[in-house]
């Protein structure tokens, strides 16, 4: 028997390497995302010990402990055992750039001791003095050695330094370390006061990192004061920014799920075809003597061997795959991405654990059904003639997946967010369920429904097509599957994705009428309390108002963050969803409530409140509940006053997140105005100009770096399902060669015989497609109905431009994955082709 | 020409054709040199053994193969030289095909079967030509099944329908009784001769069968790739005996 499998393999290559090619791409997708999901986590990992490089004992603070000042720094250096030791600190540095414009940025000191440095020198040398600068190397590009960098101190002070040399360090994974390295001095000059976060420390030879501890504790001997080692150090500064990568980390293995599953059905509708086809010749096997077991195990060990080879290709390949998707990442992010290509176990037996069970678990299914029909049968009948139609059991199934799908659905709206998601989930997947098991029911109807639609247009390609793709519709619906699935998640991700940017954007696109917004870079420094004046006066606007978030006292309700605004900004600047009330303007004794402070208190419209500090209380009178979402820069917080009320309503010092908004007056045109308000905003160094719509893209910027690393994923997704609708057309066509040759002979061109499957290759393209979007959409749908909070909106919006272009992209894509085997049909010569039995 | 042709046309011809399967030692010359006209309204036989060129030769009549040396002419067209958009209209309006594996569209009705060809050249049916020829195949009670649920018998007499209903210039027929009992066998050839006799078509038949052969007003026998001689109504005595004179 092995001898006949071994002849099987060498006999039939093109069929085989199609699979293995199914195979291959299959597994390389498996891997990739394995390979990508490690990468994140590697990634993290190197960045940690780097930033811990030759730490030995790290010295910090707990909770209401004494600051790490010099005097401790002092202390750990005189403590035996210690070889060196640092205190870092990280100051918020803006920096200005060329035209005159703070950029957000953050400067840390250089350590002395060259080991405990975390950073990599890659040009020009480290500063030698208080007035000299190295950046890190991405953020130096405009930036020439030599010249002046000039940052902004927590005063709002300019200070200048000399750039005299640039660093590299691994890719920023959350870490937030600073791009700005300066001499402790220069540092204390930016940031006067400011102590250290940390202070590490290394140990002479010799002594242990434990040991090291116990000594540097022992000599501290301080409250509030802990010691750990390095390496515990680094597994703390993991933990704190693992829960972002573990939700990446998430996001990448849920992924290498639907890539194991689009695999799956790919390898196992391409090896159930190639078995299939072979039923005449397992048949004869049969006859001549072979047992049931033996063809069976045959086809089996077979299925093994191309599984595994295939296997290994496309492992590696999904190596190749990841890379390319950090480099790609990397470039798309704009800087030079570090390129992960961790190879696990886990990656290694999922990868193969796919391509050689499923390989094997396609083939048995087929193999067993040929080794039941009797041999001699199967010779006489003619296999092409056989068509599977679907049963009676398929139809029962995808209702019961359907009622299970809407009932899970109906739950999930009435259950809280917990449940919700388990319940959406549930629901979403016996959704798919329901499409994939009614899929061959609805395959024929609906290409010959498509077929009648086209013929009129392409005449009988469109004919042909039709029939063909209705001869097997389990294999059709089979192809489709997988596209189906693919596009299900683009769709499902794109339309949630939209959601979420819709109501993000919601907050500034309703609430806010300004055209500009001035906020400060640095947070803790108000802006001029003159500028709104200033702005006021430049030619073509028509209001400037400043506006604070603070902390107030509401008496016995509690303390909320609010926001005051100067009244007559409401309605010309700022116009939130009233929904009870007034709020045309704000006068002093009067209070606006958001919908959450209204909920969280019971105050309603006419209610009294007693603000401000408890010996002398100030009343204030609800005008107004109104509904607000975050914008920064224009938030509305929980509660809004007028601006005057501020002194006597907020606690000590708790003002932050001052802006003034500007209107302009109406028909201008914004991008006019703004080089003007730039030259206003000169005496205020510190003030950052946006306009609307440069929050709206600062909204959508993280949202938009995931989303383009997932339209690259799930299009590897899609680009696997379109492989597989190539790999099924291409055996189809191989099985169909005499047909063809017919139909040739008959009279339909060699153009006619392209077009017909091109015309089969659009139509299951058509209906995979479909059926994903509008899985994807209805699933879209009920998650942002589940998900959806008060906090935090999610609206259901269509973004039809993307769908669209998914939808043309399939349908543009399918004449491609035909061109192949269409071609290879075409070319079969006609008398071979009417001989082949 | 042939004593009994000379007063009818000649409907399909080869001159000097070479064609060679394969190539270097094992190239074989499957038509060596052969020279033929077949008359239009008769019907012909090309009879020999396995491996005489028989096939090969009515593959090239009807333009499915290229030759490689010599001419092949259906009515004044010269096939060779033709592009294959060329040949391909030529195989759709003017050669009809009956295969021995019938060769019908398992996807399809009987009737959408035998309209195949004329769709694929978009042509209207005529119908009072279609119902004479279902009729003469008595196939009317079929046409709304699929090939599947027909006989063996009833597959190869849609196959000749189809042959037939685009009125071609000539009806190649390659073993057209091979896969069938001699019962349903004789029904097919029957109907091949009364195409010629009453409705005038022009018939080639590729057959090793005597019996078939006997159907035919003329015979052709092909031996090793050359015409080995000429049987005038052939009868299935006469066939076996030429047969056996290749032999020795």
């Amino acid at each position: 028997m092995l001898r006949t499998v071994v002849a099987g393999l060498t006999a039939r290559p093109r069929q085989l390497l199609l699979s293995a090619v199914a195979i291959a791409l299959g597994v390389a997708f498996v891997s990739g995302a394995f390979v990508l999901s490690d990468a994140v986590d590697a990634g993290l990992r190197e960045a940690v010990a780097f930033e811990t490089r030759g730490v030995d004992a790290s010295i910090g603070r707990t909770r209401g402990g004494p600051d790490l000042e010099d005097q401790v720094l002092a202390d750990v250096r005189r403590v035996p055992g210690v070889a060196a030791a640092e205190g870092r600190t990280t100051v918020s540095a803006p920096l200005r750039d060329a035209a005159g414009r703070p950029q957000d940025s953050a400067a840390t000191s250089l350590p002395a001791d060259e080991r405990l440095r975390p950073f990599d020198l890659a040009e020009g040398r480290f500063p030698d003095n208080a007035g000299e600068v190295v950046m890190e190397r991405g953020t130096a590009a405009g930036h020439p050695l030599g010249q002046p960098v000039t940052v902004f101190g927590q005063d709002g002070r300019l200070h200048s330094f000399t750039l005299v040399g640039t660093f590299d360090r691994p890719a920023e994974s959350g870490i937030g370390a600073a791009p700005l390295v300066l001499l402790p001095e220069a540092l204390h000059r930016l940031e006067p006061g400011a102590g250290f976060s940390e202070i590490v420390a290394r140990a002479v030879p010799g002594v242990g990192q434990p040991q090291l501890v116990a000594d540097i504790t022992r000599a501290l001997d301080r409250q509030g004061i802990s010691v750990v080692t390095g390496r515990e150090a680094a597994a703390q500064l993991l933990s704190q920014i693992a829960p972002d990568s573990a939700e990446a980390a998430g996001f990448f293995t849920a992924f290498a799920v639907l890539a194991m599953i689009v695999a799956a059905m790919v390898i196992a509708n391409s090896f159930t075809i190639l078995v299939t086809q072979r039923t005449r010749e397992l048949a004869l096997l049969r006859c001549v003597g072979a047992g049931r077991r033996q063809v069976f195990a045959g086809v089996l060990a077979e299925a093994s061997v191309v599984g595994a080879v295939a296997s290994v290709v496309g492992l590696f390949g999904g190596l190749g795959v990841a890379a390319a998707l950090q480099a790609v990442a990397g470039a798309l992010g704009g800087h030079e991405a570090a390129v992960h290509v961790p190879l696990t176990a886990r990656t290694v037996v999922a990868a193969l654990a796919v391509g050689v069970l499923v390989t094997a678990l396609a083939a048995a299914l087929p193999a067993w059904t040929a080794t039941r029909v009797a041999p001699i049968e199967a010779l006489r009948t003619p296999v092409e003639g056989k068509s599977a139609r679907a049963g009676r059991s398929r139809a029962v199934s995808a209702v019961v997946l359907l009622v299970v799908g809407v009932g899970a659905a109906v739950f999930a709206l009435r259950a809280d967010v917990q449940d919700g998601a388990v319940l959406s989930i549930a629901a979403m997947v016996a959704l798919l369920g329901a499409m994939l098991a009614v899929g061959p029911l609805v395959a024929g109807p609906v290409v010959r429904t498509l077929g009648t639609l086209c013929s009129p247009l392409f005449g009988l390609p469109a004919k042909l097509a039709a029939l063909n793709a209705d001869r097997n519709p389990k294999r059709t619906a089979a192809s489709a599957a997988a596209l189906t699935i693919g596009l299900a998640v683009v769709a499902l991700v794109t339309t949630v994705t939209a959601g979420v940017e819709a109501s993000r954007n919601r907050g500034l696109d309703q609430q806010v009428t300004a055209d500009f917004i001035v906020t400060s870079v640095i947070g803790t420094r108000p802006l001029p309390a003159t500028l709104a004046d200033t702005l006021a006066a430049v030619p073509g606007v028509a209001i400037a108002a400043p506006r604070q978030s603070f902390s107030a006292d509401l008496g016995a309700h509690g303390g909320y963050g609010m926001t005051a605004v100067r009244g007559d900004a409401l309605g010309s600047l700022l116009r939130p969803a009233v929904l009870s009330g007034r709020l045309d303007r704000l006068d002093a004794g009067e209070l606006a409530v958001s919908k959450q402070l209204a909920e969280e208190t019971g105050l309603a419209v006419g209610d009294t409140v007693r603000a401000g500090r408890r010996d002398s209380p100030v009343p204030l009178r609800v005008v107004a509940v109104y509904d607000g979402g975050r914008v920064p820069g224009a938030d509305l917080g929980l509660g809004l006053v007028d601006l005057g009320q501020l002194p006597a309503v907020a606690a000590e010092g708790s003002g932050y997140d001052g802006s003034v908004l500007v209107g302009l007056v109406a028909g201008t045109d914004a991008e006019e105005v703004r080089p003007v308000l730039e030259r206003a905003l000169s005496d205020a160094p510190l003030a950052r100009l946006n306009s609307v719509a440069d929050l709206r893209d600062q909204l959508a910027a993280p949202l938009r770096s995931t989303l383009d690393l997932l339209w690259a994923l799930t299009a590897l997704a899609v680009l696997i399902a379109f492989a597989g609708i190539a790999n099924t057309l291409s055996l189809s066509v191989l099985e169909r060669t005499r047909e063809s040759a017919l139909l040739r002979a008959l009279g339909l061109t060699r153009g006619g015989l392209r077009a017909a499957l091109t015309a089969e290759s659009v139509f299951v393209a058509l209906l995979g497609a479909t059926c994903g979007l509008l899985l994807g959409v209805g699933s879209a749908w009920l998650i942002s109905r589940v998900a959806s909070t008060d906090a935090e909106p999610v609206l259901f919006t269509l973004p039809w431009g993307r769908l669209g272009v998914l939808l043309g992209a399939a349908v543009l894509a399918a004449p491609l994955a035909a061109l192949v085997p269409a071609r290879r049909a075409a070319r079969v010569s006609l008398t071979a082709g009417m001989a082949e039995q | 020409m042939h004593g009994n042709t000379v007063d009818s046309p000649t409907a399909v011809g080869v001159a000097d054709v070479v064609k060679v399967h394969g190539r270097g030692d094992t190239a074989v010359r499957a038509l060596d040199q052969v020279s033929l006209d077949f008359p239009a309204h008769r019907f012909t036989a090309i009879m020999g053994p396995s491996g005489a060129g028989k096939s090969t030769l009515v593959h090239c009549l009807a333009g499915l193969d290229t030759v490689d040396a010599g001419r092949v002419r259906i009515g004044r067209t010269d096939l060779t030289g033709l592009s294959d958009a060329a040949l391909t209209r030529l195989r759709r309006d003017r050669v009809g095909f009956v295969f021995q594996s019938f060769n019908l569209l398992p996807t399809i009705t009987a009737e959408e079967n035998v309209l195949l060809g004329l769709r694929l050249a978009g042509r209207r049916p005529d119908r009072a030509w279609f119902d004479t020829v279902v009729d003469a195949l008595g196939l009317r009670p079929r046409l709304r099944h699929k090939p599947g649920e027909l006989s063996g018998g009833q597959q190869q007499r849609v196959a000749c329908a189809r042959a037939l209903v685009g009125r071609p210039d000539v009806v190649f027929a390659d073993e057209p009784t091979g896969s069938l009992d001699s019962r349903s066998g004789a029904g097919v050839l029957g109907f091949l001769r009364t195409s010629v006799r009453e409705l005038g078509q022009t018939v080639v038949m590729v057959t090793h069968d005597p019996v078939a052969a006997s159907y035919a007003d003329h015979g052709v026998l092909l031996a090793d790739g050359r015409v080995a001689a000429h049987l005038p109504r052939p009868t299935a005595d006469a066939v076996l005996t030429a047969l056996a004179g290749l032999g020795a």
